[in-house]
């Protein structure tokens, strides 16, 4: 009798002909995602299946395929031959040991067997009730569910608790997109979310040494780690960018300090954008959220963009959505430290909230040999690739 | 590199290497066995307890070994008290390990006062003595300040509170202090005495609290039963045993330095003060231990400053090291420094293991930094 990991894949199921792509995509994710572990990973039609892992491994495993996306949910089950008594014995070894409500499910895949799905799921119950008398069934309501899954190669699984994964598409389904990473809340939400459409995720961050603190940058790389499990390996660009503030800050008008220095850094982000094969660029910007995120500042900086889409996954969600969200997928506690990043320093008194295009286009045309800035900050910048620990 | 922050900690004694390695690989026995190493052990940590009490002027069987001078406080503050309500006094630049336990004291129902402190970060003898009631319970003043190196008489402010308040317990944090500025507990008429190891050179992770006999603590720490009862734990033998040796060779050692560190100190002051506009020293020269050297200047980030002093291989801390990552601004208020000083502020500590010309060196750094960081000035 050995134990078990089902897992069950969500939206795939819709896709049509290429199918095959996506499953053969999520079948690698999850086989990375196993690699840590001793085990081995099987993958029949429309099922995986985790076997032969220590016991120990057990909760850490299931911790780590609830953040594979594609991966609708799983089930740990006791896997043993068909057969009647032991199918009974395993069925009230998973029925649970306090009062309350079952039923029992049945599928039968194998027809050969003399019992129909409808009588093993009465003998099953039946069984149940006399090991365990403070349990009643309950076919349409019921707190547990005893499942017997009865396989055509021999084998029957048994499993009650359906474990819920993160759904989404298999990452590297969606083709490639560069995250503009802060350290705040936003940002790393807003990969998060692309990642689960499928996109494989790269990150620039924008460093402003010595203003902003070495804290600050790993900060950064620390937000970008937290996304590994779920993004698989990421490419993390901290790009230096202190000396074009500086230049702005010495040629600009002040009060587009923010306005300009959002345009060379999507300049940038474009840049490393094309040359990773990125499709797109993805910000965490949400609508009115702060002054640089106004309709007429969006349009500012989407305006420096030369070809690419950029996507924005937060731009109608709550500042209190987000922080949910970024508690659940545990970016919270690192993005709450205080540390100032770059987009606080240099801050004029009185950032302009609703730029006009034409305006912004003009201060940015002050700043001299922009080129050559945006060269140089990529040439200075640290690529850090960053695997899951 | 140069470290100009052992305020925060200290690089350990080549010597408390020495005797880690030998409590930690050779006598790592339990103190509390029954067998001959773990005898030696004990014996280690009573010959111990006994120097730490002579470098205070106590009895060996009023020091209380922990883990940190943060606990010492904790202790002293948290764990003394018979009476359930009254007046407690602390100085309003204390560092956050007593100021925390005020709050929490403050919260089990206690009135919590807080003694004005000069711009230089001393207590204002007079107002302090204004505070004083006869229902106070305890009073805490720090004898040098973290922050300044201001050094008060915590003599005559304890002369002062047994006049006035007989009950009252009168506790000092001695963390910056000990070893630098001498203390003779029973002299002084104090009842408790904080102090650490790794501002003296010796490792982190160990602490004493003298504790005035009579004066009786309930349990901070429950288990076993060592130091006293009040604070169980198996005893941090190496640790102990470095620190007591740290405290016999940092005495040597700092007065020694200490005339190069006042030279050093009135130049370096004289030197910042021809060089960078706009610029306040905290640290009152005369009235601040000389290894101290506070400053704030005007309209620029000290964490800033940190970070460029550091690309030259200057280490220099913002302030409390504890307490520089949150926003905290108790001490810059209390010091009364303006606010468009408070973000600007910077702790440079020298110690005996400095070089001669360390702090000059860092002042010339420091005003290249300033000059450069000034031009960004927010607009």
């Amino acid at each position: 009798m050995d134990k078990v990991i089902l897992l069950r894949y969500g939206e795939l199921f819709l896709k049509g002909r290429n199918r095959s792509y996506f499953e053969g995509v999520l079948a690698r994710n999850i086989k990375a995602a196993l690699a840590p572990f001793s085990c081995t990973f099987t993958r029949t039609q429309n099922r995986y299946y985790v076997e032969n892992y220590s016991f120990a491994d057990e909760f850490a495993i299931i911790e780590r395929l609830k953040k594979v996306f594609g991966l609708h949910s799983l089930s740990v089950a006791v896997k043993l031959p068909t057969a009647f008594e032991e199918i009974y014995a395993a069925a009230i070894d998973c029925a649970p040991s306090v009062p309350g409500t079952f039923r029992v499910n049945v599928k039968r895949a194998d027809k050969k067997l003399s019992m129909n799905s409808m009588q093993i799921a009465v003998e099953t119950g039946a069984r149940i009730l006399r090991a365990k008398p403070y349990l009643t069934v309950d076919l349409h309501d019921p707190e547990y569910v005893v499942n017997v899954d009865i396989r055509e190669n021999g084998h029957t699984y048994i499993f009650g608790e359906t474990v819920a994964c993160a759904g989404g598409m298999p990452v590297g389904t969606a083709g490639k997109g560069m995250l503009l990473l802060s350290g705040g809340f936003d940002s790393p939400v807003a990969g998060w979310r692309m990642a689960k459409r499928g996109m494989k995720i790269f990150a620039v961050h924008y460093h402003s040494y010595p203003h902003t603190s070495l804290q600050a940058k790993e900060k950064v790389v620390d937000l970008a780690k937290k996304l590994t499990p779920w993004c698989g390996g990421i490419t993390l660009y901290v790009v230096p960018f202190t000396h074009i503030q500086e230049e702005i800050h010495r040629r600009c008008n002040a009060n587009f300090m923010i306005t300009v220095m959002r345009r060379v850094m999507v300049r940038i982000a474009e840049k490393l954008a094309e040359k990773e094969g990125c499709g797109c660029l993805i910000t965490g910007e949400s609508l009115g959220q702060v002054a640089s995120q106004t309709m007429e500042s969006i349009t500012s900086t989407e305006d420096a963009v030369r070809a690419l889409p950029v996507f924005r996954p937060l731009i109608a969600m709550d500042k209190t959505e987000i922080m949910e969200q970024a508690e659940r997928i545990d970016t919270y506690e690192i993005s709450k430290q205080p540390f100032e990043d770059c987009c606080t320093v240099f801050l004029p008194r009185d950032p302009v909230i609703h730029p006009k295009l034409e305006e912004a286009r003009a201060e940015e045309e002050k700043l001299q040999e922009e080129e050559a800035l945006i060269a140089e900050a990529i040439a200075g910048a640290e690529v850090l690739e960053l695997k899951e620990e | 590199m140069i470290y100009l922050d052992n305020a925060a900690t200290t690089q350990m004694f080549e010597e408390c290497a020495a005797v880690l390695q030998k409590y930690d690989r050779e006598l790592y026995f339990n103190p509390s066995a029954r067998y001959s190493g773990a005898l030696a052990a004990q014996e280690a940590v009573k010959d111990a307890r006994a120097r730490v009490a002579r470098r205070l002027g106590a009895d060996a069987s009023e020091i209380y070994f922990t883990a940190s001078g943060s606990e010492a406080d904790n202790m002293a503050l948290l764990c003394s008290l018979r009476r359930k309500s009254g007046r407690v006094i602390v100085s309003a630049a204390e560092h956050s390990a007593v100021y925390k336990c005020a709050c929490e004291l403050e919260r089990r129902g206690y009135e919590v006062v807080f003694a004005p402190v000069t711009p230089w970060g001393a207590v204002d003898t007079e107002r302090f003595t204004e505070l004083l009631t006869p229902d106070t319970v305890l009073v805490s003043v720090m004898h040098v300040s973290n922050e300044t190196g201001a050094v008060n008489d915590i003599k005559t402010l304890a002369a002062a509170v047994k006049k006035r308040c007989p009950k009252a317990l009168f506790h000092s944090d001695g963390v910056q202090a000990f070893c630098k500025e001498e203390i003779n507990v029973h002299a002084a008429g104090i009842d408790m005495y904080s102090l650490s190891g790794h501002k003296i050179h010796a490792p982190k992770g160990v602490g004493a609290l003298y504790v005035k006999k009579g004066v009786h603590l309930s349990p901070f720490v429950l288990g076993g039963g060592q130091e006293g009862g009040v604070r169980s734990a198996t005893e941090n033998v190496a640790g102990i045993c470095a620190l007591a040796l740290a405290c016999e060779l940092a005495g040597e050692r700092m007065r020694a330095a200490a005339p190069r560190l006042a030279k050093e100190r009135a130049e370096a002051e004289e030197y910042l003060q021809k060089n960078i506009d706009d610029l306040v020293i905290l640290s009152r020269r005369g009235a601040c231990l000389d290894g101290f050297l506070t400053l704030a200047v005007k309209g620029v980030r000290g964490e800033v400053l940190v970070h460029m002093l550091d690309d030259e291989g200057i280490f220099v801390g913002t302030g409390s090291a504890c307490s520089s990552h949150s926003a905290d601004k108790r001490i810059a208020a209390a010091l009364g420094v303006p606010d468009e000083y408070a973000d600007g502020m910077l702790r440079l500590t020298c110690g005996d293991m400095n070089a001669e010309g360390d702090l000059l060196a860092a002042c010339r750094a420091l005003a290249a930094a300033v000059r450069k960081e000034r031009k960004y000035i927010k607009r």
